[in-house]
């Protein structure tokens, strides 16, 4: 039986003849190969080493208005072909939907973006494990020497790998894409008497180079120095004090507008944000822009999963809600443009989602915006499924810090904090100048007026 | 715990599906396992999955996929060499374990193990056409009429999101004997989704089961319309809800679903990986009291079609029912091979993996506590002032300070023993080595959970189950909007 894993292009041109044998009036498909490796090391010991290979098809088929998806890492002839009839025929039974379709076929003439991203290494094809286990062990060891109380570990892991898509569609287009990355964790464990406390610290890019050389002291000592500080944590009392969102934290805020502005959402009335657009969100320094460009950037993509050139799009300007995330099928049941943010996983079909969902940097420094509070608290994680973008409603478990008269006091842990997005974005009253580029959706540290906080 | 032997048969069609046979099997075993290595398997997938879902009353979506694959692994020690390919044949599969057992820097010499012999474990999911094989139409019927069914129960129900996903996965193990275990593991789930819109009100509720099942039990006792008039209940009473109060209080929890608690609050510390580690707040402590004398807190994933049963594990070990904790007192944790070996302890049958991608970890199956003696409603009424919490949206914990956090879907307040208005926005917060030993009542209600549960560890996600009686838990921390 033969495979047609080798050639990807004529892979994907049989999938859609296939399709269109069967009675498809429409199609498009991914294929994604892919290689990846990853290292961990405990207590300077190797513990897992890990190596895969990964490759899958993925189709959509339409007849008509209606249509059905599929996929398989299976790619004999045998297999997709018949894996691909049966969708066909599951497309003629599902619901006609006027709104479904591929993208008009004029917005394919428009070019990618001549922007080199630049988002492969080759470096990182060759990469061995054993470089790997080194940088993990040094990582590790860095973090463990900071403090004596720095006795265990949860290990330190080192990551990385490769992947090519390729999209092609019954429009003939056809357009392909490589991209790297490679990530560096460790998470140490402190013990002080009967306390025990862990966090943990990352780096990661699209090169082995941006790693930079002091990836390992950089990493080790920060991992360190944020679980050495949650060491002696008390409960606050219960009280309405400001709130200082970690860049991490302000990060995940950011995440839940990300969501909460997707078209899936929107036109299911599911989000708290549903016609809310060219309103005020936020006071007028929050600025939002999904910008799918950026050299080397974690999220950048020069198309999107419906084969669409991407471009940059200002989400929050001036505080004022000026763009949702579409693709071609919410965009059209909204009345509204794609704003290319296709997504879509092997098996599913599109939705749309951010690419770099970047805030701005305020002017402040991180000391400053805590300089500037009384008391209040500053949030460095925080966990439970308290944050719903259909209500709005937020309240979420947190660890943090005690502020007090400008400056960090102790630790504070077994709280939660409690408000609504509404109300959060509305009341972010300063900015720091700290937004980590590493990651895709990504803000810089935040304060919020006031929320409530529940402890003793 | 009973071992009975597979019919050949059974091996044979599953090899025949990878389109791998024995002989390549014992080939990738010798490669796989010099002298050095404490243990080694292989672990075969094939899963077939089906995804359908409706909003707006149409069926949008509906996705057919079929991913198979092979993990390999070689264990030394504490180490472990991982490698796994999504192409099954003989050259990948030595590839993959000459990868592996790397790991162990194993000089020594390969042996002979002949792939022979079969071996079982329970037969608790004897579905003979799973879901997957149930005609598209039929489930697509299913999906137009829960819509139907959610509207009509409210005038206000403006959204209904229903999705039925269902797969078969079929694995093959081979332990480092050759002995070669089959599994075959329906798992079928119903989900639905009510948005109920009131002016600028705009509340959800989401109910939904499942199992090990075939098609016909979600229409069995008119169940789907119980997920239904559950999710729709759900989300027009919240349109009514109040800011949750915060502070510490008295905390009733309802049958069922608020398991979870057990899941993130003691569940997780007691894996075996983080206690062999010494990073969990439970490290240490068995023959502890760690829980009211009201407590007992069982895994069991030997009930027979739940969603976190297995006949046996991802390691081929059978499942089994381990006390963890007896009367209050710590009395066991949940095993793997590799966390039992360097404890010294047996297998619990708790080894699971996401896929053949994953490395297997000592993971919860159905966790619940055992019923007590208490009314109920006697439960509700010795509370002055408090919190009765009856459905959740989800939890966490972080294992290492003990900390977990969950968050409240469905939550009354407590006003003089008597269940008053119905408040939104309660997350709850403790700490999981103490929280079991403010537990003051327990009730006779024990109930699991409709099914569910999915569990998320160092990113690998597994289907689960729990389940708990009424429990009145005294001074828990309630975190809302209101002061």
């Amino acid at each position: 039986m033969s495979d047609l894993g080798a050639d990807p292009q004529a892979l994907l041109a049989y999938v859609l003849e296939t399709a269109k044998q069967a009675g498809a009036t429409a199609a498009d498909g991914l294929f994604i190969t892919g290689r990846s490796a990853s290292v961990r090391v405990r207590l300077g010991e190797t513990e897992k080493v890990s190596q895969a290979r990964d490759k899958g098809v993925g189709v959509r088929v339409f007849v008509g208005n209606r249509s059905a998806t599929t996929s398989t890492s299976d790619l004999s002839e045998a297999a997709i072909t018949a894996l691909i009839q049966r969708t066909v025929a599951a497309a003629r039974v599902t619901a006609e939907d006027p709104f479904s379709g591929l993208p008009d076929a004029a917005l394919f003439d428009e070019p990618l973006t001549d922007l080199a991203l630049d988002l492969y290494d080759d470096d990182l094809v060759g990469f061995d494990a054993e470089r790997a286990i080194a940088l993990a062990r040094e990582t590790e060891a860095i973090s463990l020497a900071q403090d004596p109380r720095l006795k265990n570990s949860e290990g330190a892991e080192m990551s990385w790998g490769h992947s090519a898509l390729h999209f092609a569609n019954s429009l003939g287009v056809y357009r392909t894409r490589r991209s790297s990355s490679v990530s560096l964790w460790t998470t140490p464990v402190a013990e002080d008497g009967d306390e025990k406390q862990r966090d943990y610290w990352w780096t990661s890019a699209r090169h082995l180079e941006d790693l930079g050389s002091d990836a390992a002291e950089a990493v080790g000592r920060e991992a360190a120095r944020r679980t050495l500080r949650r060491l002696g944590a008390k409960k606050p009392a219960t009280c309405q004090v400001p709130v200082i969102f970690e860049a991490p934290i302000a990060s995940s805020l950011l995440g839940s507008l990300a969501g909460a502005i997707s078209g899936s959402a929107l036109y299911k009335d599911a989000s708290y944000l549903c016609d809310k657009l060219g309103e005020t969100l936020a006071p007028s320094f929050v600025n939002v822009v999904d910008n799918p460009h950026i050299p080397r950037g974690p999220g950048s993509r020069t198309f999107d999963a419906e084969g669409l050139a991407t471009r940059p799009t200002r989400i929050i300007e001036g505080g004022v809600l000026a763009s949702y995330l579409l693709d071609t099928y919410t965009g059209k049941k909204l009345g509204l443009a794609s704003t290319r943010g296709a997504r879509r996983g092997l098996a599913s079909t599109p939705s749309p989602g951010a690419s770099n969902f970047w805030m701005d940097n305020g002017a402040l420094s991180f000391e400053e915006l805590i300089g500037g509070v009384k008391q209040g608290l500053l949030v460095t994680e925080t966990s439970g499924f308290g944050v719903n973008t259909v209500t709005g409603d937020y309240s979420q478990g947190v660890v943090g810090m005690w502020i007090e008269d400008g400056a960090l006091a102790y630790p504070v842990h077994e709280a939660t904090i409690a408000s609504t997005l509404p109300r959060m974005w509305a009341s972010i009253d300063a900015l720091a100048n700290d937004r980590d580029p590493r990651r895709g959706t990504s803000a810089p540290s935040l304060r919020i007026a006031q929320m409530t906080v529940a402890g003793t | 715990m009973t071992e009975t032997s597979t019919p050949r048969t059974g091996v044979d069609a599953a090899l025949t599906r990878f389109g791998v046979d024995e002989g390549a099997l014992s080939k990738t075993l010798e490669a796989l396992l010099g002298h050095r290595l404490d243990d080694g398997d292989l672990y075969l997938e094939h899963v077939e999955a089906e995804s359908i879902a409706l909003d707006e009353g149409l069926v949008k979506k509906a996705a057919r996929s079929i991913h198979q694959g092979v993990g390999v692994r070689a264990v030394a020690g504490d180490k472990t060499g991982y490698a796994h390919s999504d192409e099954i044949d003989g050259a990948r599969l030595l590839e993959a374990a000459q990868a592996a057992r790397a790991i162990a820097q194993s000089g020594g010499p390969s042996r002979a193990i002949a792939v022979a012999g079969a071996r079982t474990g329970h037969d608790l999911y004897p579905v003979v056409a799973d879901a997957t094989e149930e005609p598209l139409e039929t489930k697509l019927d299913l999906l137009s009429r829960i819509d139907v069914a959610a509207r009509a129960y409210d005038p206000r129900i403006k959204q209904v999101q229903a999705s039925f996903v269902s797969e078969r996965k079929t694995v093959v193990m081979v332990d480092r004997d050759g002995r070669i275990t089959v599994d075959v593991r329906p798992l079928a789930r119903l989900s639905v989704a009510c948005i109920a819109v009131d002016g600028q009100n705009r509340q959800v509720g989401s109910w939904g089961g499942g199992g090990r099942h075939a098609y016909a039990w979600f229409l069995e006792d008119d169940r789907w319309q119980a997920f239904v008039t559950e999710a729709a209940r759900q989300a027009v009473l919240k349109l009514d809800a109040i800011d949750s109060p915060a502070g510490t209080m008295d905390v009733v929890l309802g049958p069922g679903w608020p398991g979870i608690l057990l899941h993130e609050a003691v569940g997780h510390g007691l894996e075996g990986d983080f206690n062999r580690k010494g990073t969990s707040a439970f490290t240490g402590l068995i023959g502890k009291e760690v829980a009211s004398p009201l407590v007992t807190v069982i895994d069991d994933g030997t009930l027979p079609g739940r969603r976190g049963s297995l006949n046996v594990d991802d390691e081929g070990t059978p499942t089994t029912r381990t006390v963890l904790i007896e009367n209050g007192v710590l009395r066991g944790y949940m095993q793997d091979r590799m966390n039992a070996r360097l404890m010294g302890m047996a297998p619990t049958g708790n080894g699971r993996r996401e896929s053949y991608a994953s490395i297997p970890m000592p993971r919860m199956t159905n966790t619940f506590m055992l019923a007590g003696q208490d009314d109920p409603e006697e439960i509700l009424k010795g509370v002055k002032r408090g919190i009765y919490a009856v459905s959740f949206g989800g939890g966490q914990v972080d294992i290492t300070s003990g900390k977990f956090t969950f968050s409240g879907s469905e939550a009354y307040l407590i006003e003089d023993g008597k269940v008053t208005a119905p408040v939104k926005g309660a997350t709850f917060i403790g700490n999981g080595p103490d929280v079991l030993k403010r537990v003051a009542a327990v009730g006779h209600d024990l109930a699991l959970d409709t099914g569910i549960g999915t569990c998320g560890k160092a990113g690998q996600s597994v289907p689960v189950g729990v389940g708990m009686p009424t429990i009145r838990v005294n001074n828990l921390t309630v975190g809302g909007v209101a002061v």
